[in-house]
């Protein structure tokens, strides 16, 4: 016992003093705090998350318990109707959930191990293939194993197999496996990005230690490694499953023909064929078994956090040599990323450029990319290039992806800004996680849905915003703000309290502080946010398809539509355009990222 | 001027007279506070210096030291009590008085330096003058001066992410001292420089507040900064002011046991004494006797010089360590369950697990009460 801490504390305690005037106090440190730019900021950032989000989902739930929207929850859950309305798809929907998860998993997690931690030969090659199938659309993938696998069990052209005379049977061209297989190579991407991240980001003392403990280099990736990683994983996977209860692409191109049904695709039907409370009932439901999903699972993990930690100690990793599995693992992996990049792109070329649909032997054509207007090809429709309608859609595209890019990364900027810095405003900066945080749980199609409800009608002063290109940007915002939020908060976060505070002694007020000192120290991030956000855009289907008019055209809608009436060529053709945009997209923001900021690699 | 007040906890000896505004005070606290939800991280504390002070704020982790300073930046709002700066009401928790950081005249070098990574030396000294107005003429000007009285011209042109801790702590200085603030601030400027660098810097820093005339108050866990910077020296603890005086006056007049183990080199020691039949007994050995009552209990102070190394001392020190100081010896060990050092001037050669007899001089440093506070010497005889 050292002297400094035993001679006795004195006994006069701070809880005996007199606390006189308290309820005075915090009432002028409620009025003090709207003051305080920070907190104003917080409040009308949550306001505007409230509109997004709350508004939207609460005129979805309000449609539901009036008139014909108890009758929809009866017909759905409870009648003759039930088992094809609701019961088979949601068991379609959780299988195929399920499916992607632990495919997603193996693959994207296997192959971020491969790549981090053995001497496998080509990891740059693999490592930016790998990430290369999140950036193209989920429909690329689908369409080019329609390309590929369509069999005639329901008329129409026949895939590329089937036109050699090789019977397709149909487990192999419709319903769960293509479905689940189309979006495995579409997410596993996202797995091996986090997991990949997640282990380089391990400590190399921590294998080092198991090593000098005695462990073998395979017991220290199971015992350590794996565990440290294992956050990444979980919820990965958790992404995976929720992506894919929740798809609308895959099972609308390869399960809808043949009616085999998910919850998203029911959904759609039913709003589409005007039975549109059944549909949002659907909405509701595929909101609760997203987000039951998610619960759960953040429950089970509950506590974990991330081990990994970056000590800026670079190049001491431990590595697996594989000895004589080295090529064989190399050819397995750039197998895998092969087939799920380069090829299902290439696919999509050719099939876009062949004469007779779905067939490599029928001869070639630009037609259906450069092609003038023939009445004997193609019930006379141009090529895509010459298309108006495609060109329009190409900038309506483009514009609305740059549009929410702007608003999310602002509205993520501000989310981010307020949740890290705000302190002593609990509830203000709890509204704001939460707030930012549901979309996740919102399968982009219930979103749509949502946002008929609420906007599809005018509200006070304000007109109907369906059908207009407003509509889209704000849904889109409140779709992607999960993403948004997360970049601005990790983007503020990474910057020290103290350089701002430096600038407040120095009397900068908070735009000057903003401007100055935050943007462009967050820019990075911030552009890899907003990229990712656009990207995002660009190619989804499941928000726009329901809030897309004719006055309103996007690509990822326009390939739907040609796929669905059998002009393989031009919906193939589209999504290489879509693919190309999102490829360069993410080029050039890698570019600019390294414009941005010449203090950091000098 | 001699700060000689000695502020016990809790009450406001210092605080006397704060109504008639005496225009040699530079920063006065009154009633300091700041509350977290239910803690005190600075609990009503009272203090004032006049102009040109180096006061530095003293203590342990969790003291509310760097709370107090982050008040007096005005980064931070009091919950109860005021800040005057140069007879200038800037704070008031009641009066609802909050000048922004930005227009106390008041300047902060942060522990961690805060420079601006994306800016160049130059801009991360010139953008806080752009904010105040200077005109581009006077910035230029004032920036080549700064950086030449702090030796870092030759820096202007790289980013703080190409120079030094050294140099990166001598820019961040130069940008607070840039706007000619009249109160500078430091919290803990020295915690992340080697222990040669800190030397050093604690000279320039000395030097730097001469030039600048400004008051300064520091922020330290580090009591030989204290020593060797301070005029004036808070001691807190708990978010209170434990003892508040010069440098001197906290070593030779301690005003708790706590102040009594904290300051010096190494600090005082402080061993626990019965009271029986008007005798002091320490371990059952008789060290005194007092007019105290019967049964109670005193904590004596023996400073390491009072002690003596004596084979026929009455006391068993089992050493733990002995370390050069100066030309003499400190050599500590446990003596009665207290951790307890003795300066010699002839090296003991005593090692961990030996055991040397000390005797204690004929009266006590220091007699503290229970809880304590410092008692008059005299009740020990």
């Amino acid at each position: 016992m050292s002297a400094l801490t035993s001679p006795p504390i004195l006994p006069d305690a701070p809880e005996t003093r007199p606390r006189p005037h308290r309820r005075r106090i915090s009432w002028r440190h409620t009025v003090a705090a709207l003051r305080d730019p920070v907190v104003v900021l917080g409040i009308l950032t949550a306001a505007v998350l409230a509109i997004l989000v709350v508004v939207p989902l609460s005129g979805l739930v309000a449609t539901t318990l009036q008139g014909e929207g108890l009758q929809a929850w009866r017909d759905v859950l409870a009648s003759p109707l039930s088992r094809n309305l609701f019961y088979e798809p949601l068991f379609n929907s959780l299988v195929i959930g399920f499916a992607t998860a632990v495919g997603a998993t193996l693959l994207g997690g296997g192959l971020a191990w491969l790549v981090v931690m053995t001497d496998v030969p080509f990891k740059k090659t693999i490592g930016l293939l790998a990430s290369i199938p999140f950036a193209l659309p989920s429909f690329a993938l689908a369409l080019s194993w329609e390309t590929v696998f369509r069999n005639d069990r329901i008329g129409g052209r026949v895939g590329l197999i089937q036109d050699l005379g090789v019977s397709v049977p149909d487990w192999l061209a419709w319903g769960a496996l293509p479905v689940s297989s189309t979006l495995v190579a579409h997410y596993y991407s996202l797995t091996f990005v986090l997991v990949a991240a997640a282990l380089s980001g391990v400590n190399g003392d921590l294998m080092e230690a198991g090593e000098m403990a005695g462990a073998s280099r395979a017991r220290v990736a199971v015992s350590i490694a794996l565990p440290v990683v294992m956050p990444a994983i979980v919820s990965a996977a958790l992404l995976a499953f929720a992506e894919g209860v929740s798809n609308f692409a895959s099972p609308a191109l390869l399960g809808l023909p043949v009616r085999y049904q998910t919850l998203s695709t029911r959904l759609f039907g039913s709003i589409s064929t005007g039975e549109v409370e059944r549909g949002y009932v659907l909405s509701l439901l595929l909101i609760i078994v997203a987000a039951m999903v998610l619960f759960a699972s953040t429950r089970f993990v509950g506590g974990r956090r991330s081990y990994a930690t970056i000590t800026g100690k670079g190049g001491r990793r431990m590595v697996l040599y594989l000895g004589r599995l080295r090529g064989p693992a190399a050819l397995a992996a750039l197998a895998l990323v092969t087939m799920t990049t380069i090829l299902p792109v290439l696919v999509l070329i050719m099939s876009s450029l062949a004469r007779r649909t779905n067939s490599l032997t029928g001869g070639f054509t630009l037609h259906f990319w450069t092609g003038e207007s023939d009445p004997s090809f193609a019930q006379g429709q141009r090529g895509v290039l010459r298309n108006p309608q495609v060109v329009d859609a190409a900038l309506t595209t483009v514009t609305l992806g740059i549009a929410v890019a702007i608003a999310a990364t602002l509205l993520g900027l501000a989310i981010g800004y307020v949740v890290t810095r705000l302190r002593g405003a609990r509830p203000v900066t709890t509204a704001l996680s939460l707030l930012s945080f549901l979309p996740f749980l919102i399968p982009g199609i219930a979103l749509g849905a949502a946002y008929i409800a609420q906007f599809g009608r005018p509200i006070g002063p304000f007109p109907a915003l369906y059908g207009t290109f407003a509509i889209l940007v704000v849904a889109g915002a409140a779709y992607t703000l999960p993403f948004a939020s997360q970049s601005g908060r990790s983007a503020v976060g990474q910057i020290s309290r103290d350089l701002e505070e430096a600038a407040t002694m120095a009397g900068a007020g908070l735009s000057r502080r903003m401007g100055r000192v935050v943007v462009p120290l967050a820019s990075r991030t911030l552009l890899a946010g907003s990229v990712l956000v656009f990207v995002k855009m660009v190619r989804d289907l499941s928000l726009v398809v329901l809030l897309v008019t004719p006055a309103t055209p996007l690509l990822s809608v326009l390939t739907y539509r040609y796929a669905s009436e059998g002009f393989a060529q031009f919906a193939n053709a589209i999504t290489v355009i879509i693919a190309a945009i999102s490829v360069a997209a993410t080029v050039l923001a890698r570019r600019l990222q390294g414009a941005a900021q010449p203090w950091v690699e000098k | 001027m001699t700060p000689t007040s000695t502020t016990r906890p809790g009450g406001s000896a210092s605080g006397g007279s704060v109504d008639q505004q005496s225009p040699a005070t530079a920063i006065r606290l009154s009633g300091l506070s700041r509350r977290y939800a239910d803690v005190a991280a600075v609990d009503g504390i009272d203090l004032e210096v006049p102009p040109g002070s180096f006061l530095v704020l003293l203590g342990p982790s969790g003291c509310g030291k760097t709370t107090t300073l982050r008040m007096l930046a005005g980064l931070e709002a009091p919950t109860d009590g005021e800040i005057h700066m140069a007879g200038r009401l800037v704070a008031s928790a009641r009066g609802g008085v909050a000048v922004p950081p930005g227009k106390r005249g008041a300047g902060l070098v942060f522990q961690s330096y805060a420079l601006w990574p994306h800016m160049r030396v130059r801009a991360n000294i010139e953008w806080p003058l752009r904010i105040a107005r200077w005109s581009k003429a006077r910035r230029i000007a004032r920036a080549e001066e700064v950086m030449s009285l702090l030796g870092i011209d030759r820096l202007a042109e790289r980013y703080p992410g190409e120079i030094s801790g050294g140099q990166q702590q001598r820019v961040a200085i130069a940008r607070t001292i840039a706007p000619e603030p009249s109160v500078l601030l430091f919290d803990e400027p020295l915690s992340n420089l080697d222990a040669k660098l800190r030397v050093e810097t604690r000279g320039e820093l000395l030097r730097i507040h001469r030039a600048t005339g400004a008051t300064s108050v520091y922020v330290t866990h580090d009591q030989v900064e204290a020593m060797t910077m301070a005029t004036h020296v808070a001691l807190m603890r708990d978010g209170r002011i434990e003892q508040f005086g010069s440098p001197h006056d906290l070593v030779a007049r301690p005003a708790s046991t706590f102040v009594a183990t904290f300051i010096g080199t190494p600090p005082a020691n402080v061993l626990p004494a019965l009271v029986r039949n008007g005798r002091l007994l320490i371990a059952d050995q008789e060290v005194g006797q007092t007019t105290e009552q019967e049964g109670g209990e005193l904590w004596l102070m023996y400073r390491a010089e009072s002690l003596n190394l004596d084979p026929e001392g009455p006391f068993t020190l089992d050493v733990l360590e002995t370390s050069p100081m100066a030309g003499r010896w400190v050599i500590s060990g446990t003596l009665a369950g207290r951790r307890v050092s003795v300066a010699t001037a002839e090296n003991p050669r005593a090692g961990l697990g030996s055991h040397v007899r000390v005797a204690l001089p004929a009266r006590p440093d220091a007699v503290f009460d229970q809880s304590g506070s410092r008692l008059d010497d005299g009740v020990v005889r």
